[in-house]
């Protein structure tokens, strides 16, 4: 049986870093994407040297340039890699820093921060969405948030981070993501390739202790999640059991959007 | 693997049996259910009216007695069918389906809150897509369902720091044996094949496997997920 690859943007950030080792825990080939080459090249390194035996294709690229996709695409189809999973994972980084007290984004930062979280997202699954559903399997996870369903609560960061705003793109960007993830999942389904999106509520990432107590008192379980929270649910989503799932936003928040 | 104990509602037929067969392989199970159907020695049956306040509370209290937790608790007790299909807004034909699609969930809470202490436990309610698209389902049905549905969200909210979990599975047209689909299907197969043409993107029926894997992952794979409704229906509510 020929080698099912996994494709993962934004491979070398927080979760998908997590997201690689976990899909070549599960025997998935790996292609991984990160504009970053330093820390895409240090999490080809640590991969390596875990699963020695990993298929594993790197690429330094701007998924929001359509020319680069193209040529990925191309790469890969010469080497006659069947790609069967896309994990759209890539978006800025939207953690709250002390420095940021601006309400509104210039239309520059606006603009680049849909362009990756949302345009690029939009672009890998024109081109390997299109590649799965000519080959009639296939399985794309857009990773979202609880802000795909909710508001963010500004005054968690207010006080936290010194008059931090969650800005308004990454709202925009997941609730695109969800419109996109339905689209998807009916455009493709006649072909059985399904499109679902997991979001996660606050995950355990450096947070400042004040945020991370508010955070919790409001979230009905009591705690952050952990980067681990989400494995397993996207190891289902990605193997057959969950076939006839598609379309579906899967929240893992421990009860935060419950309302 | 730890054996665990499974409680399984309404197990005696369709999904909820179907659970059953499949979790007696691997846990100790126990069914709440009017009609007694078991399989092997896995399989502990209570004969119970979960519709009833009483006999819920007291087949939970016999069931104490045999054990101290229960890890996992499957509520499929429900019905599609009314008393009257001729008039669909009747009062008891509406109450009937609250009876067996929102108070059997209701009355095993309660008691299971009252008799294990709000003790730790992971519960997992089948509800339906009828609670939300309208489809040619009975009203009585889909209100009920869909009452179901946010019962089972305040639940979550309100009992996550017990760490109880609640969450929801909403399958779309299922084919078992015996059941509604399966009687369509058998009488006129061409229409239910257009049925699932037209109205479901991926082009099926759901299998209970598929349902089967939901619990699994919610049970044994995931720990961060409550209040959650995990909709298996290849896209027809979309």
């Amino acid at each position: 049986m020929k080698k099912k690859y996994a494709i993962i943007t934004g491979a070398a950030g927080f979760l998908g870093s997590v997201f690689s080792k976990e899909l070549a825990l599960n025997n998935f080939g790996l292609i991984l994407i990160d504009i970053n080459k330093n820390k895409l090249i240090n999490l080809k390194r640590k991969l390596l040297k875990i699963y020695n035996s990993l298929s594993l294709e790197v690429f330094v690229a701007d998924i929001t340039n359509e020319n680069v996709i193209n040529k990925i695409l191309d790469n890969l189809k010469k080497k006659k890699i069947i790609v069967s999973v896309l994990i759209n994972n890539a978006a800025i980084d939207a953690k709250p820093k002390k420095n940021k007290n601006e309400k509104y984004l210039s239309k520059k930062e606006w603009e680049h921060e849909i362009d990756v979280g949302l345009t690029g997202s939009y672009l890998m699954t024109k081109f390997f969405g299109e590649h799965m559903f000519k080959q009639k399997f296939g399985k794309i996870i857009n990773i979202g948030s609880d802000l795909s369903v909710i508001s963010p609560n500004q005054s968690l960061y207010k006080s936290s981070y010194n008059n931090y705003y969650k800005p308004a793109s990454y709202s925009a960007i997941k609730h695109g993501l969800l419109g996109l993830t339905r689209y998807f999942a009916t455009l493709y389904a006649s072909n059985n390739v399904t499109c679902n999106m997991i979001s996660p509520g606050a995950i355990y990432n450096d947070q400042s202790n004040i945020l991370i107590k508010k955070i919790k008192s409001i979230t009905p379980m009591g705690r952050l999640g952990s980067v681990e929270d989400l494995l397993g649910l996207l190891i289902f989503l990605v193997n057959e059991r969950s076939n006839f799932i598609t379309g579906q936003n899967i929240l893992v928040d421990g009860g935060r959007t419950v309302i | 693997m730890f054996k665990k104990n499974i409680l399984i509602s309404g197990g005696s037929s369709g999904l909820g049996f179907e659970i059953v067969k499949y979790f007696s392989k691997l846990h100790n199970i126990y069914v709440f259910s009017r009609k007694k159907r078991t399989l092997n020695s896995n399989i502990n049956f209570f004969s119970v009216d979960l519709s009833d306040e009483h006999s819920s509370l007291n087949a939970f209290e016999v069931l104490k007695k045999k054990i101290s937790k229960i890890d996992l608790i499957v509520c499929c007790a429900g019905n599609s069918k009314g008393i009257n299909k001729n008039n669909i807004l009747n009062k008891k034909n509406l109450i009937s389906f609250f009876n067996s699609n929102l108070f059997t969930f209701t009355n095993l809470i309660n008691s299971y809150l009252k008799v294990f202490k709000k003790k730790k436990t992971n519960i997992i309610v089948i509800s339906s897509i009828a609670s939300k698209k309208i489809i040619d389902a009975p009203i009585g049905y889909s209100l009920a369902k869909n009452n179901l549905d946010f019962i089972v969200r305040i639940l979550a909210k309100k009992f996550a720091s017990n760490k109880i979990k609640f969450n929801i599975i909403s399958p779309g047209n299922i084919l078992i044996k015996n059941n509604n689909w399966f009687k369509k299907f058998k009488k006129n197969s061409k229409y239910v094949k257009n049925y699932i043409k037209n109205n479901v993107p991926l082009n099926s029926f759901v299998q209970p496997k598929e349902i089967i894997n939901i619990i699994r992952l919610l049970s044994d794979e995931t720990q961060n997920i409550t209040g959650g409704d995990f909709v298996v229906d290849g896209g027809q509510t979309l």
